[in-house]
């Protein structure tokens, strides 16, 4: 990992907490101002149907000095006019510039932290459902530009629907700046892993939108990425931010409802997560060799072979709990998610590295022979599958 | 422009005038590789601050500005007897080099060290911008959270003990804190009386600093295995029903809480306040505590979803 995303959600939500875990790492930093929260009332809202208290705070930093609420009604319908746009992005742009500078009180000031600059400053987007939000992203890109004085990193989220219509993602890369963009962030919406497998059209797409955006010498880089997406850095893409959870769902725009986690574990020998019944049968008998040869070779699953414990102690165990209907359902403990996001954590950086290294054809070959040598024929055609993808690429 | 004036001027010696322009701004901002740091004291960086956020731009970019605009002018800041309050908190300013020297150069011509001349500056410009503004530089404003709450932490109770067992008992003694040093607070009525989530935030900003009993220090390289499993068996005790958090400052956290109390007279006088408060309202009894704070401030019980119980046990207390 080279550098921290931080959500604005997350900075409103715990900014002093932050603050500290940003003053105690060296990385760079950047702030994803997730302006497409507020582009439907739902997507920002409680199941009260009032606005969250962290996106009303959001909303207000956005609007200073224009004069209205982002949240109450869609986001089209409530900013009017070009001006207004434009208004929201400088906005925006100073929000991710300053937001951090009020919190050092005189603790911090006794110990000289450093100041906290973002290393790159965001222009705020629409998820592009068309050509309408297409052109107010364009007006907010340059707005951003002007107000950061410098390049600023554009995201283009895209939904499925647009990304498997040829003729509207053409309309859509012609419509992306170029002009006072330092880099794009490309984000699918739904579009899991699986999904990009399965379905050479939407792969066939992002490969195109990747390769034209990067055709233009800016770096494209991608959000809520996957091993998938890491594999697509030989086709042009300079960099993935991903999330801290290990359980891929496409990262839909809408907010995830389910309180309670699954019983699912990512198994690196595979590149994929599966249930902890199926990880059980997986890797329960294979001793620290082989499990570090075929299911995972991270600092974590060594660190407890070498403690006298199998990995799967913390990672596989469940509690049970009894639902509000009477139910009962089976749950990780509190154990199993700290130590499932670090073995993801680390298998995930462990990927980063190996394709960045190597031919990501050459990798995932090495995965094909790992993966069968679980018996899992079905992993290793899936990952042929995209080893044949990206050699036609 | 006509031709006779035009060779004019191309045919004049302007060898003269070129000494005597100002130097033309560059075309690429220079990198800010210069640094200075003033102590000032703990009031007047609140006051810039406060300044700072009316006008909605950084406190550091704010006080550069000033500093660029004072060598830019040729007035010298109007400063009354210098200020009693120790210098006890600092800023540190970014400057390009040329604008140090020049900061530097200025100080020489004044006869006064620049750190002096800079510090005059800032108190002017505050208080230009204060009237400007319509700001109190007087006015009373609540320390942050995160000092109130590690002078909570480094004080003691009547027992001796200076750890705070339970988030309930650290948001009810912060907020009676804040009613009784300026009569108001950042809390406010929520279904288990007065609450405040930048409580929450500030105990978790403390231990991500590595000043709480129980927090690990923070790595920025990848971690040990050793510092991944506490932080599972940390994440296994926070969630974990029933079990009473305890936030207790670790010597470090002493250490730092020891720091901001020396740094300034009004800060040791505070934390002999917020220590009085600790020996007369963190008794023992959390109950009794909660039963204080709803009826002191009835008005932060109005949404409690346990007034009627609290209202009862107080009741029954009355009695015996």
């Amino acid at each position: 990992m080279d550098e921290v995303m931080v959500n604005a959600n997350q900075l409103e939500n715990s900014i002093q907490a932050t603050a500290a875990a940003l003053w105690k790492t060296t990385l760079p930093f950047s702030v994803d101002p997730v302006l497409w929260r507020f582009q439907v009332p739902a997507w920002s809202h409680k199941g009260t149907g009032d606005t969250k208290r962290n996106y009303k705070r959001l909303g207000a930093a956005y609007t200073k000095g224009i004069g209205m609420t982002l949240g109450a009604a869609p986001l089209l319908d409530t900013v009017s006019t070009d001006d207004q746009w434009c208004r929201l992005a400088a906005n925006i742009v100073a929000y991710q510039r300053d937001r951090l500078h009020d919190v050092p009180t005189q603790l911090e000031l006794l110990s000289s932290l450093r100041e906290l600059h973002p290393s790159r400053l965001t222009a705020p987007a629409l998820v592009a459902v068309s050509a309408a939000e297409d052109r107010i992203n364009r007006l907010m890109v340059d707005a951003a530009a002007e107000e950061a004085q410098t390049g600023v990193a554009v995201q283009i989220i895209l939904p499925i629907e647009r990304l498997v219509d040829h003729a509207s993602l053409t309309a859509l890369i012609a419509a992306t700046p170029s002009d006072g963009v330092s880099s794009y962030s490309l984000w699918t919406p739904q579009v899991t892993e699986e999904r990009l497998l399965s379905d050479p059209t939407i792969l066939g797409a992002l490969l195109r939108m990747i390769g034209e955006l990067a055709g233009r010498g800016i770096a494209v880089g991608h959000q809520y990425g996957n091993y998938t997406i890491a594999a697509l850095h030989d086709v042009g893409l300079a960099s993935m931010t991903h999330h801290l959870g290990w359980v891929d769902k496409g990262e839909p725009v809408a907010e995830q409802t389910f309180a309670l986690r699954s019983c699912q574990t990512y198994v690196p020998g595979v590149r994929h997560c599966v249930r902890f019944h199926e990880a059980d049968a997986l890797g329960r008998d294979l001793d620290a060799d082989q499990y570090a040869e075929r299911y995972c070779e991270c600092t974590f699953c060594a660190g407890m072979f070498e403690s006298g414990q199998h990995p799967f102690e913390l990672l596989l165990e469940t509690q049970t709990v009894v639902m509000k209907n009477g139910k009962e359902r089976e749950i990780p403990t509190a154990r199993s998610v700290g130590a499932n996001t670090w073995h993801f954590l680390l298998s995930r950086r462990n990927e980063v590295e190996a394709f960045s290294a190597r031919p990501a054809v050459e990798v995932i070959e090495q995965d094909i022979e790992r993966a069968s040598a679980l018996k899992r024929g079905s992993d290793a055609a899936r990952l042929g599958h995209l080893a044949d993808e990206l050699k036609s690429a | 422009m006509t031709k006779d004036r035009w060779d004019e001027l191309l045919d004049r010696d302007w060898s003269d005038a070129w000494d005597t322009l100002p130097e033309a701004p560059d075309l690429v901002p220079r990198g800010k590789t210069a640094q200075i740091t003033l102590r000032l004291p703990a009031t007047m960086v609140a006051r810039v601050k406060r300044v700072a956020a009316a006008r909605a731009i950084p406190y550091h970019t704010l006080v550069r500005a000033w500093i660029v605009e004072g060598l830019r002018s040729s007035a010298v800041p109007e400063v009354e007897e210098p200020d009693t309050e120790a210098q006890t908190a600092q800023l540190n300013i970014k400057l390009d080099q040329t604008m140090l020297d020049a900061l530097k150069a200025r100080g020489h011509e004044l006869r006064k060290p620049y750190h002096r001349f800079a510090r005059e500056l800032v108190e002017w410009e505050t208080e230009q911008a204060e009237a400007a503004l319509g700001l109190d530089p007087t006015a009373s404003h609540l320390p942050a959270i995160k000092e109130l709450m590690v002078l909570l932490l480094h004080a003691t109770n009547q027992r001796g003990d200076s750890a705070v067992r339970g988030m309930t008992r650290l948001q009810k003694l912060l907020f009676v804190l804040e009613q009784k040093l300026a009569a108001q607070t950042r809390s406010y009525a929520f279904n288990y009386g007065p609450f405040n989530e930048d409580v929450n935030d500030a105990a978790r900003a403390l231990e991500v600093a590595g000043f709480i009993r129980s927090s690990e220090p923070v790595a920025s390289g990848p971690p040990s295995f050793q510092q991944m499993i506490a932080t599972v068996i940390d994440r296994a005790r926070s969630e974990d029903e029933g079990k009473v958090v305890e936030f207790a400052l670790n010597d470090r956290g002493h250490e730092v809480a020891e720091t901001l109390r020396q740094s300034s007279p009004s800060y040791d006088q505070l934390f002999k306040f917020v220590e009085s408060i600790r020996q007369e309202w963190d008794t023992g009894d959390i109950n009794e505590l909660v039963d204080r704070v709803y009826e002191t401030w009835p008005q932060y019980a109005e949404k409690s979803v346990i007034r009627d119980k609290v209202a009862r046990r107080t009741e029954r207390r009355r009695g015996r």
